[in-house]
């Protein structure tokens, strides 16, 4: 009998050992960071704070739905704790979904943002990142936004949706960073956040009483780094050759011109799945981009004929052309003028050559403007929509 | 199962003094004697404090009492009487009553003749006569014969039958037991024409003498729990039994757990369900509640009406039955340990939108919820007892001024209110109230566990709720089968149900006897 309440025991405190991270905290006492940006300063960093005003959530009246917290410090925890002067409850980082860092900052390096946000035990490494392009974290969190109450939660859902249905931009959330700050073989990309017009105005609640807002943010880029530093920025078509080489391509849509119509046809891509080859010939490292895409006609401006099938293979054969030209664009920037390897070019060589990889890597970059690169792109229409011919044609007599 | 027996075996209690023995100084003689002055006497004394007694008496010309009839005139049936004095007006008409010798011959006669059904019978002690007179039957007496007559005459005041009120069906026999002991078992036995139907009847109780009923199916209720039950009976010592309630916690295995081990029903056809695999059911006369016993804690999830629909459907509702279990049990104790501990684990537009909610609520999540939950045991509560006549005040308490009022005063967020109408639903959907009692109990240990420990407090007491769920037993086999242990033929008729062509055995895990149902057509296999 007594073993047996021994052995209860025994189970019971089993789960001591295993707790965990451990903190009792009511909801109402916490505040809730949502964003966090990081801007470069003379003495450490400007550490901004988006934090959540859940009262002011339902009805925007008269307070913002979130507040701003801005101070310097030589360290990250020490500018939060900084914060606690000003802000009534305790920072929960828990829940924190975007980092914005500022230009300048991130040219100095971002490596050693990340050391107390990996270290801390409450922050989640899902969060994402984003550079501000020509403005500071600071401005990109104050901007009041419209739809979304949250702005940070409008960067996010903005990020997510146009990266799925105009592919100029990619996420990276905290654990991909690492992964790929750490590769030897693939830089680092990050999304790129910019703002327009007259920001100052779009701090204030008001702002948002008209259509027209003052500043918007907008989220269409991409930014290159060499290790842990910026060194240059991925246009819209290089961004999105970007993604058509690194597989990474949901739903965006290509504009056609075809010449002999003078008709401008666009096309909705469903499906793309990128496969990277890479083989050493003659000494020489060489990449095959073998590009298959699915796509169905979305508009048609001009008179062009779909219903004949020599017209569709035209398309296809444009659709060909585009694509191929998109991602020369984007490789011919990063290789040729940044000389990164944003793609992971080396990792296709390190997978097919072993040996070969290991004398290369050392001075990788030195042989990229060398490297042989090929376009295998496979277009397939599958639909032309609800319409064939334009509906301003009158049926031919028979 | 005999290792368990003293768990449940309870030191005996005093032995119960009968009042007869104290009361009494001189000795009272046991059988009637010649004179049918000197037995009236005599049970005219024994009756002496109970004003009910009626005594008639039939004399001859002359004046001697020949002839006394007794009853009990609030227990028993005037009618009934009237037909057994129109019997013996009859043999009187043929007889004559003029002499103490005609005495005999109209013994026998209306021995002969008018005896003819129910208890009816003779008897030469004091003791059965005064017995036959408490259980509202006629006796009649003659002078210089030592036996009585008895005739039944009970006065039936049962009520009709009923709809259950408590276990109701949709689809299903709508007739529920009553208070009176053999209506119950007319109710169960037409339902069941065998022979391998047997009903013991036993007494409890040394001053309410209440009828019990041992029911079960001879070659299929396994024997050693007939002698179980026979053996935890066996201990009972009492005064009183007034319902199956304390029948129940005397012969139960363990009394120190919220759950029940034996299945309380007040429906035929639940008790024959448990009659054909193997169960024993007690019925007690009085209630209309039987007890059946062994009871596992999957027996507590499923009701009659699941064999009577379709098995897709009954599968889905036992389903949902278990998952009511899990939010009554869970629901409150998850949302405190959520918002004061782990609030990273919600999403975040959830945990914003119950951010927004509590903004401004000045208790802890703890003791919103606990209060919050309290205030509605205290309106169920008053839902039971309250008069019916008044029942519509407190739903528009309960709704209006509790909830509505509460969340506008800002006391409690919506998402509380929310989560105690989830609970409280949830509780309903157990078809048994014993255990849905028992783990709205439990709720209140698990939402004080998860306020101090959050969801590694919630751990803990599952733990503990399955070490002590593992270690009941109802009658000899464990409460939790046929999970744990595990039988995987069993599992056809546990968390969802068969088609009956494929229930064609009976429970392995009750030791039912002659397993086989009936042979299934469906199999294609000899």
């Amino acid at each position: 009998m007594k073993f047996k309440y021994l052995l209860y025991l025994l189970l019971l405190s089993c789960p001591i050992i295993c707790s965990g991270c451990f903190s009792k905290g009511e909801i109402n006492s916490i505040a809730l960071v949502r964003g966090l940006g990081i801007d470069q300063s003379d003495n450490g960093y400007i550490v901004t704070i988006q934090v959540i005003n859940p009262s002011q959530l339902k009805n925007l009246t008269d307070i913002t739905p979130i507040s701003l917290y801005s101070v310097t410090d030589q360290t990250i925890l020490k500018a939060l704790r900084r914060i606690s002067t000003t802000a009534s409850r305790r920072l929960y980082i828990g829940h924190l979904g975007l980092v914005v860092v500022g230009e300048a900052q991130a040219r100095a390096g971002i490596i050693r943002l990340l050391d107390f946000l990996l270290r801390d035990h409450e922050s989640r490494i899902t969060f994402h990142w984003i550079i501000a392009r020509g403005t500071t974290a600071q401005n990109v969190l104050s901007i009041l936004t419209p739809m979304e109450s949250i702005p940070v939660q409008r960067v996010i859902n903005t990020l997510e949706k146009s990266e799925k249905i105009f592919a100029t931009t990619k996420i990276i959330q905290t654990y991909q960073l690492v992964n790929q700050i750490t590769s030897m073989s693939a830089s680092l990309v990050l999304p790129v956040v910019s703002a327009t017009g007259n920001h100052a105005a779009q701090y204030e609640l008001d702002s948002l009483k008209s259509t027209h807002t003052e500043s918007r943010l907008y989220v269409k880029e991409l930014a290159a780094f060499r290790g842990d530093r910026l060194i240059g920025w991925l246009d819209e078509t290089e961004s999105k050759g970007y993604n058509y080489i690194t597989n990474n391509i949901t739903n965006p849509v290509e504009t056609l011109y075809m010449k002999k119509e003078k008709a401008k046809i666009a096309i909705e891509i469903t499906e793309s799945k990128t496969k990277l080859q890479g083989r050493m010939r003659a000494g020489r490292p060489e990449i095959t981009v073998n590009l298959s895409v699915k796509g169905v006609v979305g508009e048609i401006e001009g008179d062009y004929n779909i219903s004949l099938l020599a017209n569709l293979v035209r398309l296809e054969a444009a659709l060909q052309i585009e694509l191929t030209r998109q991602m020369q664009a984007s490789v011919h920037h990063a290789i040729n003028k940044l000389k990164l390897d944003v793609f992971g070019f080396g990792e296709a060589i390190h997978r097919a050559d072993p040996k070969a990889w290991k004398k290369l890597k050392n001075n990788w970059a030195s042989h990229l403007p060398q490297l042989t690169i090929n376009y295998q792109v496979k277009p397939k229409l599958l639909s032309t929509g609800l319409i064939t011919k334009p509906y301003w044609r009158k049926p031919e007599k028979e | 199962m005999q290792s368990r027996d003293k768990n449940w075996k309870k030191k005996p209690r005093k032995r119960f003094v009968k009042p007869s023995e104290t009361a009494e100084s001189q000795p009272q003689p046991d059988l009637l004697s010649e004179s049918l002055e000197k037995n009236l006497e005599i049970i005219a004394k024994i009756f002496k404090s109970d004003d009910c007694l009626a005594i008639k008496h039939l004399r001859s010309e002359d004046n001697t009492l020949l002839v006394a009839i007794l009853y009990l005139k609030a227990l028993s049936d005037h009618e009934k009487i009237q037909v057994v004095l129109l019997n013996l007006a009859d043999n009187l008409a043929k007889i004559g009553l003029e002499y103490r010798l005609h005495c005999k011959t109209f013994f026998i006669e209306t021995k002969n003749h008018a005896l003819t059904i129910g208890n009816s019978g003779e008897a030469e002690e004091f003791e059965k006569i005064s017995s036959a007179l408490l259980d509202g039957n006629t006796v009649i007496l003659f002078e210089g014969i030592k036996k009585g007559l008895i005739f039944e005459t009970t006065a039936n005041t049962e009520r009709r039958i009923q709809e259950s009120d408590t276990q109701p069906v949709i689809r299903g026999p709508k007739d529920s037991l009553i208070e009176n002991l053999s209506t119950n078992i007319l109710l169960i036995r037409k339902r069941l024409k065998d022979t391998r139907f047997t009903i013991e009847n036993q007494t409890f109780g040394t001053i309410s003498k209440t009828q019990v009923a041992i029911i079960y199916l001879k070659e299929i209720a396994p024997e050693s729990l007939i002698a179980e039950v026979h053996s935890r009976l066996s201990v009972i010592n009492t005064d009183a039994i007034l319902e199956s309630g304390y029948l129940e916690e005397y012969i139960q295995d363990e009394t120190n757990t919220p759950f029940p081990t034996i299945m309380t029903t007040e429906r035929p056809d639940a008790i024959i369900g448990g009659l054909l695999e193997g169960k024993v059911a007690l019925l007690v006369d009085g209630t209309p509640f039987a007890l059946m016993v062994p009871a596992l804690f999957v027996d507590f999830f499923q009701t009659p009406e699941d064999y009577y629909q379709s098995y897709y459907i009954s599968s889905a509702s036992r389903l949902l039955r278990y998952f009511g279990f899990f939010i009554t049990l869970y629901l409150p104790s998850i949302y405190i340990a959520v918002t004061t501990f782990h609030q990273e684990i919600l999403p975040t537009p959830l945990l914003i939108s119950i951010a927004a909610q509590r903004e401004g609520i000045p208790f802890p999540a703890f003791v919103e919820a606990i209060s919050m939950e309290i205030i509605f045991e205290i309106l169920r509560e008053a839902g039971i007892r309250m008069p019916r006549t008044v029942g519509s005040a407190i739903s528009i308490v309960g709704a209006l001024v509790l909830g509505q009022a509460a969340v506008d005063a800002g006391l409690v967020s919506t998402f509380m209110i929310i989560i105690v109408a989830m609970t409280a639903i949830s509780s309903f959907i157990i078809p048994y109230y014993a255990m849905s009692n028992a783990i709205r109990i439990l709720r209140f240990v698990m939402m004080i566990l998860a306020a101090s420990f959050g969801i590694y407090g919630l751990f803990i007491g599952t733990m503990l709720l399955m070490i002590h769920l593992c270690n009941l037993h109802s009658f000899g086999i464990p409460y939790t089968s046929p999970i744990a242990p595990y039988i995987s033929t069993e599992q056809r008729d546990t968390l969802i149900r068969f088609p009956h062509w494929a229930l064609n055995f009976r429970p392995q895990h009750l030791k039912a006897k002659n397993r086989r149902r009936a042979r299934n057509p469906h199999q294609r296999r000899s």
